[in-house]
């Protein structure tokens, strides 16, 4: 076990110090002005290993950088934008897994059957959405025409909930205010639409990996086995299939973290989500480099330990895996 | 497994189907706004955004303009006298002015002289200790030349102050009511010094305004409070929150939906849309604002001047005015609006005619066009609601006399930048008056001045135009101040370094239970004295 | 021919791309979408000829319903846009300048992605190992914020967003040939080529290659999807393709204005958009099941 997590540990750091060489790689490219801020200027460093070590120094110390147009400490605004887009991000992922398993299950059960034909066409339907697209299509009708969902931001002007952890859920949980419920609910109102958005691609790749997973795992002899010991179908399917086609599933939540944020871009955008996706897409249109590297290197080392978490993650969970060490 | 999906989907459903309650809402305006500031400090800034959300809510200046006109009238001075020469003036204080109290700073004392020496002298004195706290600059200070205009200012007594001026200048009375010229609390600088927290003076700010600032979290919103000591009075209006909204067909669904009461910069199509909606009511006032087509004279072949009378004729402004203003602005001949008192009325525009355009082309020497690009920006601004859609229709338009156009778009920031450094061919660009002086549109935008600072876009520096508006501005009676303006526009008009396409009429879209908006003419939008009317939101559909 | 007596039972052995093709059309599903990408190409292909007017021509009919609304005239089917260009044509040329810029960006991605794939594969273990790394890596990083960046840096416009989005479709092409190559290089038939005494270059070209097609034509139509989706979501953005380009990204960003009042102008463009991916998907689907049949 510690020999794995060694190994994983060095993956990380290995990965972590490409990243490194990739965005210094990009700096290169910055205006002059942008990427003096990530270098030395006093002792200004000729030769790019030099530079490299420098820029290296300021990245491990926290010094990101101010941004040019707004002039705050990035590393700093990056926080201020981080919980929004996790919370969105994990209530689309659990959306995505709570639907996408038992779809996914129930198409194997069912396979080559309607059932599995019109799941998997859906799959394909959802895969398919330009997502863009798909958000104002929601919003023209749950939100102009019929008035259910509100139309954009995390919750309504009219509760004041102070920022605590950054979470909308938590916040309004922990705030001492007398609508402190109500906001609670107005802030789950207002993630339904985006959550749906974001999460549209990633079900459809649930709904897939779990029913080509579970389809291998119930043609597999144990399963036989547990059947004709009598064991109760729900049983079957839900402790002994699901467990072994766990692994599939979880690698693949690994991979689609990258997708989420990708999704979040949008996502943000169209729904005025004071995430890091419309941070980094208003630096873009600013032409703000100092706030654009902080931003990629931040989510990508952060896409990079997730996967390694993961990796972890799937040993523990294969049995396997564990017993080879 | 299958709980948990239960549990999430009665959440979900229990979600859709709570309703608000009216009450809390009913005691909160919220403003749909176009941006983020870029800080809480209106002497650091030059965009409408930034004041809206500072000077005009949290600040108050020595004088202050008539709400809805471009009068002067007395704010923190009570009264003021000029001396004979027009070089010094002298502001009386007023003694019962309390600043904000917020988390950060108590204020011991009321307003006085030494907040004005602090809040003029960190601008315009670059050893001063607040000069380089921001990395912002002072821009505004400084592109009206008030660092070599101010020659002093003295504090005679706690409140009474006195600025000289190096030569008399008629339009001073009107900056100070701009909003660079807020007022700050110089005792709350005192105390920052004092804590080692210098940095957070702009972005924590304490002012004498009708609102102060609860929270901010940029690109969501900022939440103000009514100011419980305002020395006129404590504002009806308890709660106001900027939700910061860039897309306008968001921030019009937002409207739409009850979720804003106030939308800032609708488009056309919005306007015209908005009768639909029981939540949304058009208010609209003359904008004191040029939307002009800006030829860079510096650049072959814009140094032709028949070249630009050739565009001049070219651009066929009233489907402009149909398509992108979707006939919400009036055409525009001079660099100067209508309801401007100096408005040169008698002056001929070039009519639209691609012949004479195209014979122009060929007396250049260009019969058979040339290359040209036109940048613009992808913001959208009170006097220009589409430019991309802008370029679009001139990029037609010049397409039929030969000549080949690209269109650029870049954000508002960046193209402001390429512009000011004179990188572009020819660009689409506008102006807002902000103090109601004509004196606001001449000289930044086509002055020998200008070209060096860069606000005059074309770079055109004639002596005869650049004498007569120098003249203009040193003369304090109209009547003579009119004649010579009105000679600048017939010189500008022989020139035609620009295009001068439009003025845009101004458009708020409210809720009708906002009571008390008026739209400025200088544009941005003022909250003091608006109230809610104690109704339930009205809901469409 | 028939009236040779057969002596030995015969069994004609289809070709493995005839098998494929059988597998395929038994695919109900995947055979009308490959019959609906079909008319998309060639609507693509003859869009300047099918196309009633020019896609950037403006006209005085502003935001015309299309022709099945009440107020809609046949003039323009689809009705027009806010600068009065009729949005049949422009989403016709769109057809034509999408999937073009779409093959383009493919092309240039699998060119080098399995050039670098075939070269990992092949070459020791130490470079095969740093390349994984940093392929993973890439293909860690979410896909549209490196466009973006990428666009950020070298400016916005059509030939850099073409760019941006073929560097984050070259990871996939690399391991996919990288992985492929690799189970086929033990095989028996490998290994019996190279006691034939067969080179390197003619034991891939020969050999290699034609085993290594399918799972590359399935990342073919994966890929071709993703370029599309992607160039898209830049124009959305603002960051590809320019106005007035009827590229289907900047159309639908352009009348995103025009939602509340015009929605047919966000609606259209985005079907449009959403049709040729879900053939296009569909298609992928069907071949990949016919390969993993014909296996």
């Amino acid at each position: 076990m510690s020999k794995m997590i060694l190994r994983q540990l060095l993956i990380l750091l290995s990965s972590l110090v490409i990243l490194t060489f990739f965005t210094f790689g990009l700096t290169l490219f910055f205006p002059i002005e942008s990427r003096f801020q990530l270098l030395d200027t006093t002792q200004a460093p000729d030769g790019l290993v030099e530079q490299y070590v420098s820029y290296i120094k300021h990245i491990i110390t926290g010094d990101w950088g101010f941004s040019q147009s707004r002039g705050t400490d990035v590393l700093k605004e990056f926080f201020i934008y981080f919980p929004a887009t996790v919370e969105l991000v994990i209530t689309a992922l659990l959306l995505a897994l709570s639907l996408g398993i038992p779809l996914g299950i129930t198409a194997a059960q069912n396979k080559n059957k309607w059932p599995d034909k019109l799941v998997v066409s859906s799959t394909l339907v959802g895969y398919s959405m330009p997502i863009f697209w798909w958000g104002m299509l929601l919003v023209l009708f749950f939100s102009l025409s019929l008035g259910v969902t509100p139309v954009a931001s995390r919750l309504g002007f009219e509760y004041d909930i102070i920022p605590v952890t950054g979470f909308m859920l938590i916040d309004t949980l922990l705030s001492d205010q007398p609508y402190a419920i109500e906001a609670f609910y107005d802030a789950l109102h207002h993630l339904i639409l985006p959550a749906i958005v974001l999460a549209t691609i990633p079900l459809a790749i649930f709904t897939r990996v779990t029913r080509s997973a579970m389809i291998k795992v119930l043609a597999s002899d144990y399963i036989r086995t547990a059947k004709a010991k009598g064991l109760s179908h729900g049983r079957i399917i839900w402790i002994h299939a699901l467990r072994n086609a766990m692994l599939p599933i979880l690698t693949i939540i690994g991979l689609q973290i990258s997708v989420l944020i990708t999704g979040t871009l949008i996502t943000e955008t169209i729904f005025s989500w004071p995430g890091v996706g419309k941070w980094l897409l208003e630096a873009v249109y600013r032409r703000d480099f100092v706030t654009l590297h902080a931003g990629l290197l931040a989510t990508a080392s952060l896409v990079i330990m997730i996967n390694i978490a993961v990796e972890l993650m799937s040993f523990y969970v294969n049995p396997k895996m564990r017993l080879q060490e | 497994m299958r709980f948990l999906n239960i549990i999430v989907v009665i959440s979900l459903i229990s979600a859709c189907q709570y309703q608000k309650k009216a009450n809390v809402r009913d005691d909160v305006l919220v403003y749909c706004s176009e941006g983020s500031p870029q800080t809480f400090n209106p002497q650091l800034s030059t965009s409408g955004t930034t004041f809206d959300a500072s000077s005009r809510t949290l600040y108050n200046r020595l004088v202050e303009f008539k709400p809805g006109s471009t009068l002067i009238e007395p704010a923190l001075a009570t009264h003021w006298t000029i001396s004979a020469d027009g070089k010094e003036y002298i502001f009386d204080l007023r003694t019962d002015v309390k600043f904000h109290t917020t988390a950060n700073f108590k204020p011991t004392r009321p307003f006085n002289a030494d907040d004005v020496l602090f809040s003029f002298e960190r601008q315009w004195q670059k050893d001063h200790p607040f000069h380089n706290t921001s990395k912002l600059g002072y821009r505004y200070f400084e592109s009206m030349g008030m660092g070599g205009l101010i020659e002093s200012i003295e504090k005679i007594s706690s409140h009474k102050i006195k600025f000289r001026l190096s030569r008399a200048e008629s339009p001073f009375l009107a900056s100070l009511a701009m909003d660079f010229a807020s007022i700050l609390s110089a005792e709350y600088a005192q105390q920052l010094a004092q804590q080692n927290k210098v940095e957070i003076i702009d972005s924590k700010p304490v002012g004498t305004g009708p609102f102060q600032l609860v929270r901010y979290q940029p690109d969501a919103y900022i939440r103000y409070k009514a100011h419980p000591d305002y020395w006129q009075g404590k504002q009806r209006l308890n709660n106001l929150v900027f939700a910061i909204t860039p897309d306008p067909s968001l921030r019009f669904a937002r409207l739409v939906a009850g979720e804003c009461d106030v939308m800032a910069n609708p488009l056309p199509v919005h306007i015209t849309s908005a009768e639909q909606f029981q939540s949304a009511r058009v208010i609209s006032e003359a904008g004191l604002n040029i939307a002009y087509l800006s030829m860079n004279t510096t650049k072959p072949p814009f140094n032709n001047h028949l070249v630009r009378h050739a565009i001049n004729h070219a651009i066929n402004k009233n489907s402009i005015i149909n398509a992108v203003y979707q006939k919400t602005a009036t055409e525009a001949k001079n660099p100067i609006p209508p309801n401007m008192w100096a408005y040169n009325k008698s002056i001929k525009d070039f009519e639209f005619s691609p012949e004479k355009a195209r014979k122009l082309l060929s007396e250049a020497g260009y019969a058979n066009g040339f290359n040209m690009t036109i940048s613009t920006m992808s913001a959208q601004r009170a006097y220009n609601p589409n430019a991309k859609k802008m370029a679009e229709l001139i990029q037609q338009n010049l397409r039929d006399i030969g000549i080949n156009v690209d269109i650029e778009t870049y954000e508002y920031g960046a193209f402001l930048y390429k512009v000011r450094k004179g990188e572009h061919h020819s660009a689409l660009l506008g102006w807002t008056g902000d103090n109601g002086d004509p004196d606001n549109f001449f000289t930044p935008l086509l002055s020998c001045a200008g070209t060096m600072t860069g606000t005059n876009s074309s770079f055109w520096c004639d002596p005869q135009f650049n004498q007569l508006i120098h003249q203009a501005r040193s003369q304090t009676r109209v009547k003579s101040r009119t004649q010579l303006y009105q000679q600048a526009q017939r010189v500008f008009k022989q020139a035609s370094p620009w295009v001068p396409i439009a003025h845009a009429t101004q458009h708020l879209i409210i809720n009708p239970r906002v009571k008390n908006f008026a739209i400025i003419p200088t544009g941005g939008v003022y909250f003091k004295d608006v109230y809610l009317e104690n109704s339930e939101v009205l809901n469409d559909e | 021919m028939n009236n040779i007596p057969q002596f030995y039972q015969q069994r004609r052995i289809p070709s493995s791309a005839a098998r494929w093709w059988k597998n395929f059309t038994d695919n109900k599903l995947a055979t009308s979408a490959l019959l609906l990408l079909s008319l998309i190409i060639l609507i693509a292909i003859f869009s300047p000829f099918i196309a009633p007017y020019d896609p950037t021509l403006q006209s005085a009919d502003y935001l015309l319903p299309p022709s099945w609304y009440e107020d809609g005239t046949s003039a323009h089917i689809f009705g027009t846009d806010a600068l009065g260009r009729d949005l049949f044509s422009r989403l016709a040329h769109g057809a034509g300048l999408s999937l073009k810029l779409a093959t383009f960006v493919v092309a240039i991605a699998a060119s080098v992605g399995i050039f670098l794939g075939s070269l990992t594969a092949l070459s020791n273990q130490f470079v095969d190992q740093i390349t994984i790394r940093i392929m993973d890596l890439v293909l860690a990083l979410p896909s549209l914020l490196l466009a973006v960046v990428i666009v950020a840096i070298i400016g916005p416009g059509l030939p850099n967003a073409i760019y941006a989005v073929a560097i984050v479709l070259i990871p996939h092409f690399v391991l996919v040939t990288r992985s492929a190559i690799k189970n086929e290089v033990n095989k028996e038939y490998v290994t019996a080529m190279i006691l034939d005494g067969s080179g390197k270059i003619r034991l891939f070209c020969k050999s290699i290659f034609p085993n290594i097609l399918p799972p590359l034509i399935v990342q073919l139509t994966l890929a071709f999807s993703t370029a599309i989706l992607e160039i898209a979501a830049l124009g959305f953005l603002g960051l590809g393709a320019q106005a007035p380009h009827p590229e289907w990204g900047t159309i639908l960003s352009e009348s995103h204005n025009n939602i509340v009042n015009a929605p047919w102008t966000v609606t259209l463009p985005g079907l449009a958009i959403f049709f040729t991916l879900l053939s296009i998907n569909l298609v992928g689907d069907g071949l990949r099941d016919a390969m993993d049949l014909g296996n």
